[in-house]
């Protein structure tokens, strides 16, 4: 059995659990047992356009995905599961608290010494290292090489991220007509979770603007844009890997 | 009077498809009276690829081994028709080591009386960029357009051999491919005195097309790496991906200046002996297109062949 210390664990899969069926009864028996009597749960939202962008560079870079952008638009429900969290685990025992991505991207340590009820200093922040997102045309290869060999970011883009660390990357953009679609789809979701949460930490419902469509529309074949530079780096760094 | 016809190019004018119409038309040529010698690579003409033609051990022969001269003249003396031989190797011998006099002396061993000359002629920007794609898909070419430019000299050979075979007894036709690449058979059957529609074209009329820009910096850098390799990228995207439009390469205006100054003086002088509709347009001097963009296209069809093609020589 634990001591009398308050207990912190922190890991982006709770979001997921904790969305799903049956873990807030897990939870509760788990947290029965070992003692506690409040469970503070601090859970970061974030505008679902950028949010679907980065998480969905990332999963080609670290999860092998080979879908296409408007593919993972199509699945992309991250407000449902954040309000799912929000229904599932009721006071008294639960406190949710929600923050926006957008008013901790730059004051983090704050916002968690301020959920954490401690002093801001006593939180020392590691130096932020950010690595560039792939560019669309590293995202076309790299999504080839996936369906090849499953995940494989060292084949390419491991190494062209330390060869070229400053290249301005280039967000995906849904075609105007997707865009409208998913912001129609998780609009509802998104209401019902700013009516819970404090008005400052609300989800923007403003419909899509054309700039953050892509123009003109995606084409099927799926084409992207590219520096001859950067294609040449990229079909280098290939090169570089071949054996003949 | 018999005659020898000899089509000697020069490269980028349809040479191939000209030497696939000869090999198929072989038959009707010599029922016309015209004898078109077999070549090594009758095979692959009949099918529409690229062939060196009938002509290349004459071109070799004659140049640089004339000693060897009786084999290719034995078949040829056993018939009375005229010969027609087909060599984009005629014309690079005739602009290096072979001269009208070496000619003349194998026109008469084969009893002919005259040689009639097929030279086709590109305009060079055209001709340019048509060799580039070409260079770097097959010769594995890494540069600039514009370093390739630095070399070119075409209508300073052209005008070389017009002029070192100016004789009585030879005639040289003229065409610019740049102005009748659609009536090249045409051009074809009216030098060699047949009626229209006698050639017959291969099945496959379609040549394979050239390469975008963005396959272009793929394929320059996998040269780089690899030497020659369009068989590992190049061949492979243009037979997956034949409805893709080509780019054209775009040349510096100064490669273009440099290459416009080195050959406009023997463009004027052949312009003035050429009929005038054949004339070499000096297109180096038009102006660049407007969009000298870095930017190119590529699609996912071309990044998967691409991964395909190299997924079985990657190492990880």
């Amino acid at each position: 059995m634990m001591g009398e210390d308050d207990v912190l664990v922190s890991s982006p899969f709770f979001l997921t659990r904790m969305g799903g069926p049956g873990f807030a009864d897990e939870l509760t028996a788990f947290a029965r047992t070992a003692g506690f009597d409040r469970v503070s749960v601090l859970m970061v939202i974030r505008e679902p356009f950028e949010h679907l962008a980065e998480m969905y560079l990332h999963d080609i870079r670290h999860a092998g995905s080979t879908q296409r952008f408007a593919e993972a638009g199509a699945v992309f429900d991250m407000p449902a599961q954040a309000l799912r969290v929000m229904e599932r685990h009721p006071e008294p025992l639960f406190d949710v608290r929600v923050v926006n991505y957008r008013n901790v991207a730059d004051a983090e340590p704050k916002v968690i010494a301020d959920w954490l009820g401690i002093e801001g200093d006593q939180l020392r922040a590691p130096k932020i290292t950010t690595e560039r997102a792939l560019t669309a045309a590293e995202a076309m290869f790299q999504r080839a090489l996936n369906a090849q060999y499953g995940s494989s970011a060292d084949i390419l883009i491991n190494e062209l991220y330390a060869a070229t660390p400053d290249l301005l990357p280039d967000p995906p953009r849904l075609s105007s007509a997707d865009a409208i679609a998913l912001h129609e789809r998780l609009r509802p979701t998104m209401a019902a979770l700013n009516q819970q949460i404090d008005p400052a930490q609300a989800y923007d419902l403003s419909p899509p603007s054309p700039e953050a469509c892509q123009q003109p529309a995606p084409t099927e074949r799926g084409e992207v844009t590219v520096s001859r530079e950067h294609l040449q780096q990229i079909a280098a760094h290939l090169a570089h890997k071949v054996r003949l | 009077m018999r005659t020898l016809f000899l089509h000697i190019g020069h490269g980028k004018t349809g040479t191939s498809y000209l030497q696939s119409c000869f090999v198929l038309s072989r038959q009707t040529l010599a029922r016309t009276g015209i004898l078109y010698p077999m070549g090594r690579q009758d095979r692959q003409a009949a099918r529409g690829a690229t062939s060196s033609g009938n002509g290349t051990p004459l071109a070799k022969t004659l140049g640089a081994q004339p000693q060897n001269i009786g084999r290719i003249l034995r078949p040829l003396r056993r018939s009375q028709r005229n010969i027609l031989f087909s060599s984009e190797f005629l014309f690079h011998h005739m602009t290096k080591d072979i001269s009208a006099e070496d000619l003349l002396r194998f026109a008469d061993k084969a009893n002919c009386e005259r040689i009639s000359v097929f030279l086709l002629i590109r305009d060079p920007l055209d001709h340019m960029r048509s060799a580039y794609l070409q260079n770097v898909q097959r010769s594995g070419l890494s540069e600039h357009i514009d370093g390739m430019a630095r070399r070119f000299n075409m209508p300073i050979r052209v005008y070389n051999l017009l002029t070192a075979f100016d004789h009585p007894r030879i005639d040289i036709t003229v065409r610019n491919y740049s102005r009748i690449k659609e009536q090249l058979t045409a051009e074809t059957e009216d030098w060699l005195g047949l009626s229209p529609g006698t050639l017959k074209h291969p099945h496959q009329s379609r040549v394979n097309r050239s390469l975008t820009a963005a396959e272009m910096e793929i394929q320059r850098v996998f040269n780089k790496e690899f030497g020659p390799s369009g068989r590992l990228f190049a061949d492979k995207v243009i037979d997956a991906l034949p409805e893709l439009k080509p780019d054209y390469p775009i040349m510096g205006e100064t490669a273009r200046q440099i290459t416009h100054d080195r050959c406009a003086n023997a463009m004027r002088q052949i312009n003035r002996i050429i009929p005038e509709n054949q004339a070499y347009c000096f297109d180096l001097l038009d102006p660049p297109p407007i969009d000298d963009s870095d930017l190119v296209t590529l699609s996912e069809d071309q990044v998967d062949v691409i991964i395909n093609a190299l997924a079985r020589h990657i190492k990880r």
